[in-house]
Parts: structure tokens; sequence; C-alpha cells
């Protein structure tokens, strides 16, 4: 018979105040435990993916939409740039190399996007099935996204316009049949959850498109288009309501050129000037003047492009982010609301902490015959005041390990949104540091919550309790 | 014959301002002794003294040859338990435990060592064997007492006090009770002191001191 076994008994036998001290623990311990889990694994896969990525070229708009887009692949990119356009600034001296990025399509959700080899290469993914794509039409699967998706070397699917699952929709499925040549291994990286093809499978997809919705614009080309399509999609009995679609489809996408256009006239005229003579020599084909990126990631050479570079992208429809100021800003941002939920988190382990003070203390009440009988059993002042103490650690003990359980379960039910939203997960299995220092911490607060009952025992008057009764 | 038990002039001031003076007298082993007296006479008061639990104002305590309030803190609590067994008007034990733990209780804050089947020898003999698994709630008042008994009796004490052991039973369970305490005092050799105003047990024991206000 130890004092420790006496603690516990103590300790159950109310066991309503009990359950709900321990509730309480349970609550704060995995709330802070389950922000710090989240915060490590988010800023992890964050700088994972980030890696040595200097610069990310893309169309105007937010600067964290476009790294969210093209560095961590969870929100809609801001638009598409031409590459012609971003070649000027990415032909750079100070600059190391840069990896185009194209969006446009998805098979079931999962984004496939346009780039080249590098850029597996470049975040040191290597494909551990297969070989690396080299055709147009040839895809690499990211390997959490060929196992969701149960892709194998072999496989073939075709792709959805856009960048969420609207598989039901079939005005927005192409017909291009895309094959899998190769399954990345699993890297933690958002390659993980990417399907990756050439930049030309894209453009390919797209340069197709835009043809059709010319034509619709043009009427004396009509009646060809209309039969080209027709060949190219005999088994769609809606292909009337299909062109209207694309063809308004793309009378947007005709005005929004214009905006760029114009703006670009405003603001440089020898611009303009410049590129209809590279057109007249021929540098450049029509086609290969239209075809249009996501984003490029741009790793610098020189220190000098941190200045060269924003200003080249001056006076451009396009802009540079840097990704570690906007994740940064990102972490301030997202910080406020953490520790809103950390303030929260606190305030229910003080709750806690009053709770196993309140319940130690009326235990005390009602126990101290039982104390005052050890007493005379020759129990020490200080075995008694270990005992007290000892059970105000057991609350916090079972508490901790709840918490911790909680928290992994909170983390398994956020993995399982993560995963529907952003194809991604969470392990809910790993133990940090932090959380050991968050235990102790607890531990503490349960050693100076039982302290003040712990030191009442201590000063108990034995022969007054025991005389009290008559 | 061993002294088992000595006072010499105790005195008690209460901070309230009422005081005893209590007379002297020794206990051998083996004997005992009735202390009587109306409420309100220092009865509790110097049984608290007697057991360790109550440092008198002025006086000595002898138990076993040794004077007790000489040791202090944690001494003091190790000698009592392992010299005096008390038993109080209501028994009181440590409610989570089972009646067999509370009783093995005594040996857990000793440092002698004992047999682990002295409990339930002791449970057998006051026919509480069956309980010994019960909490002590849910014994009945006479059984609890009993049970208070035997723990008094675990490590085989030099001196036994009862505090108005019989105060709260009914003749029948009054009787038992004290002639349990008298025939387990007898057999581990100790010395009983018993203190009532408990009119029934005056014809039990012969030996008595009576407390009076007039003593302050």
């Amino acid at each position: 018979m130890n004092m420790i076994r006496i603690a516990w008994k103590n300790v159950w036998n109310k066991t309503g105040s009990t359950l709900l001290t321990i509730t309480l623990v349970s609550f704060g311990v995995g709330i802070l435990s389950m922000m710090l889990l989240l915060d490590k694994q988010l800023s992890d896969k964050l700088n994972r993916s980030i890696k040595d990525v200097d610069f990310v070229l893309g169309a105007k708009g937010s600067p964290l939409q476009l790294i969210l887009s093209s560095v961590y692949h969870i929100d809609a990119p801001t638009g598409n740039i031409k590459v012609s356009d971003a070649q000027r600034i990415i032909r750079n001296i100070s600059v190391q190399e840069a990896i185009p990025l194209a969006y446009g399509d998805n098979f079931q959700g999962w984004r496939i996007v346009g780039t080249n080899k590098r850029y597996a290469e470049f975040y040191n993914v290597k494909v551990s099935n297969g070989h690396v794509f080299e055709q147009p039409f040839e895809v690499n699967v990211g390997a959490y996204a060929a196992s969701e998706l149960n892709l194998s070397v072999g496989s073939t699917f075709t792709s959805t316009h856009g960048l969420d699952a609207n598989t039901n929709d079939p005005e927005h499925q192409h017909n291009q049949t895309f094959t899998v040549v190769g399954i990345f291994e699993s890297s933690g990286t958002a390659i993980d959850r990417l399907i990756l093809t050439p930049v030309e499978s894209i453009w390919m997809v797209h340069e197709h498109e835009h043809e059709e919705g010319e034509s619709e614009d043009h009427n004396e080309e009509h009646a060809h288009a209309d039969e080209t399509h027709v060949n190219e999609t005999e088994t769609h009995e809606d292909t009337d309501h299909l062109n209207t679609q694309e063809s308004n489809m793309h009378e947007h996408s005709d005005e929004d050129h214009h905006d760029e256009e114009s703006s670009e006239e405003g603001v440089s005229g020898e611009e303009i000037m410049k590129r209809v003579q590279e057109r007249n020599i021929g540098m450049h084909s029509d086609h290969e003047d239209e075809r249009e990126v996501t984003a490029y990631l741009i790793v610098k050479k020189l220190p000098s492009a941190m200045w060269m570079l924003p200003n080249a992208v001056k006076n451009t429809n396009m802009q540079l982010a840097q990704p570690a100021i906007e994740i940064n800003r990102l972490n301030e941002n997202f910080g406020l609301g953490m520790s809103i939920v950390k303030g929260v988190a606190l305030v229910i382990m003080l709750v806690s902490m009053l709770s196993v003070f309140i319940s130690l203390f009326s235990a005390l009440r009602e126990r101290k015959y039982d104390l005052a009988i050890m007493r005379t059993l020759g129990a020490k002042k200080f075995q008694l005041f270990f005992l007290v103490l000892v059970e105000g650690c057991i609350y916090m003990f079972i508490g901790i390990a709840f918490g911790l359980v909680l928290s992994r379960i909170g983390l398994l039910i956020l993995s399982g949104a993560a995963q529907q939203s952003f194809h991604d997960e969470f392990d809910p299995m790993i133990f940090l540091n932090e959380e050991l220092i968050l235990a102790c911490i607890v531990l503490g607060l349960g050693v100076v919550a039982s302290l003040l009952p712990a030191v009442k025992v201590l000063f108990m008057d034995i022969s007054k309790t025991l005389g009290n009764e008559k | 014959m061993n002294k088992a038990l000595e006072t010499k002039s105790l005195e008690f001031k209460y901070p309230n301002g009422s005081a005893f003076h209590f007379p002297n007298f020794q206990l051998n082993e083996n004997n005992e002794v009735l202390i009587l007296g109306n409420s309100g006479v220092g009865k509790t008061t110097l049984l608290h003294i007697l057991g360790g639990l109550l440092k008198p104002s002025a006086g000595e305590v002898w138990i076993n040859n040794e004077n007790v309030y000489s040791k202090s803190g944690g001494k003091l609590d190790h000698f009592r338990g392992e010299n005096i067994g008390i038993v109080f008007q209501t028994a009181h034990f440590v409610q989570p435990l089972s009646v067999i733990e509370n009783l093995n209780l005594t040996l857990k804050f000793s440092k002698r060592k004992f047999d682990s089947n002295r409990a339930l020898e002791l449970l057998t003999r006051l026919g509480l064997q069956d309980k010994k698994l019960k909490k002590p709630s849910e014994l009945s008042i006479g059984e609890q007492q009993r049970v208070s008994i035997a723990r008094a009796l675990m490590l085989n004490p030099k001196l036994i006090l009862a505090d108005e052991p019989t105060s709260a039973l009914d003749d029948k369970n009054a009787e038992t009770v004290l002639d349990l305490l008298r025939e387990e005092a007898k057999r581990s050799q100790s010395a009983l002191v018993i203190v009532t105003h408990d009119s029934r047990l005056k014809s039990k024991i012969q030996n008595t001191i009576m407390l009076e206000e007039g003593m302050i």
C-alpha cells in the first residue's frame, strides 16, 4: 500500500468532480497540443515547398494567392502570363533558373500541372516507378495522388477543365488522353498531390480550344470550324450547346486580353514596337506568342536579382512575389487566429487548474478525518502533503494523456477535411518536443494548484479535528 | 511489571482561557483504567495529550519509558504510530480504502516489519473476516467500531487509548466492544485507558480516575 495508490483511490472516490476536472485539463491540453502539431506540420510543409524558390513570377493579383497557388498548390492561380512576356524577365544574368508552371486542367479534382523535368528535380523528388515524362500527354503522378486516384504506370485518363472536380459536367471534359508513365516517390512536398505533365500538353489542349473559340468569332470560318469540331467530338450529341458555352467563355477572355494589351500600350509604346519587329523578323511564331503559363518559379544566381527582377517587372501586367515574405505575412495573419485559439486554450487550462484546486480543497474538508486518522496512525505531515500533491498530479497526468489523444483525434478529423479540400493530410502520430514541454508545464500547474490544499494539510490540527465531533 | 504509562503534573490551557490540571497517574502493562467525568472536564483533552496528539502546556507524558513530548515532528508521529493505538468515539477511516487496506495502512507508516497476515487474523478474531473487502462506510456502526479496535491493535501497541468507544452504541454492542477491547489489550499486553462518561462501563472496570471541574 503506497501513497500513490492511496492518492489514486482518493481521486476516484469522487468520480463526478474528478471526471469534470480531467475533462477540462484534457480539453486545454488537447487544443494546445493540436495547435502545436498543426503549426509544426503546416510550416514544415510550407518550408519544404518553398525550398530555394526566391521569386514567383505570375499574373498581377494577390501575391499571397500567387505563392499559395504556385508553390503550395492550394489556392486558385491569379491568372496566366504570356511566355513571351515572362521570357524578357527571366532572361537575366541574375537568374539561375526558372521553372514554368501551367495550370488549367484537373483529373477528379487533382491538379494537372504543366511544367518541365526540372520541377521534380528541383524538389529532389524522384520517380520511383516508371520514368520521367518525355512527350506531351505523358504524366508523372505524385505518390499520394496516385494512391488516392488508383493510378499506376500505364493508366490513362481524360482531364477536366478548371482546377476543381466537375466530372459530372460534360461541357468541361476534354478529349485528350493522358498516360501515366511514372509515379513519384513520397516526398512531403506539394508534388505528392500533383499530376505533372510537360507544359506543352497544357498548351496543346488549350490552343486547340482557342482555335475553336476564334473560329466562333469569325463567321466566314464558322462552317469549317464546326466541321472539325463535329469530327472530333462525334460522340457528343449536344455539340451546339458545347460550342455556345465555349464561345461565351472565350469572348470573355478576349475582353481580358484587350484590357491587358491596352494597358501595355498605354505604358510603353516602344515595347510594343519591339515586339512587332520581333514578330516580323520571325523570332516568335504567332503560336509561341500566344502561349501562356501560370507562373515561373525563379531561383536567383546573383544577389542583384533582388532589385533587377522587380525593376524589370514594373510596368508589366505581371508581378514578382517572394515566397519567404508572403509566408511570413501569412503566418502573421494566421498567427492572430492561432493566438485567439491559444488564448481560449489557456483560459480552459486556468479553469481546469481552478477545478483541480477546488476539488482538492473541497475534498479536504470532507477528508479531514481521513487525514487526521492517518496522522494518528503515524503518518508524517510531509507524507500527507505529498499525498495531496500526488492527487493533484494524477488529475493532470490523466488530463494530459487524454489531451494528447484528443489532439490526435482532432488532427485526424482535420486531416480528413484537408484531404477533401486540399488533397493534403496531417500525420497525427508524431510526437513533438514542444508537447513534452507542454506536459511538463501542465504538470507544474497541477502542482501549483494543489500546493495550497497541501499546505493546509501541513497545518492541520489533529486534536481539534478529532475532538470537534462532540 | 513495566510501566507503560506515567503522567507528571499535566496542564493544558486553551487560548480561550479555560485551563485544566490533570492528576498524576501511572499504569503498568496489562493494566486498565477508566477515566470518568462529566462533559467539559477535559477528558478528550487528556486523551489527546496521552496519545501524542496535543502538546500539554506543562508536565510530561512517559510511555514505555520514553518522554513523549521530548520528541517532535516526524519522530513524534512515528512514535505514536508504533506505540499508541487510539479508538475514537466515531470510527474514522480512509474512506476510499477497503477494511483490510485500512488496517494495513498502519504497517505503511511503521518501520517495524510485521506479518502481513496480522490484519486478517485480527478481523477473523473480531468476526469480520467476510467484511475485509468492504468499504468502511458499508459497515454498521458497531462493525466500524470493531474495525477501529482491530486497527488500534495492529502493531501491538504499548498503550491503547479509547475515547468514548461505546457512547454511540446500544447496550449489546457496547458490551461486545468493551469486552473485545479488554480482551485484545490483555492478549497484546497493552495498557488500556478508556475515557468515558458512559456509566455502563463502571461496573466492568474497577480501576477508575474521576476528573472533576475542581481540578482547575
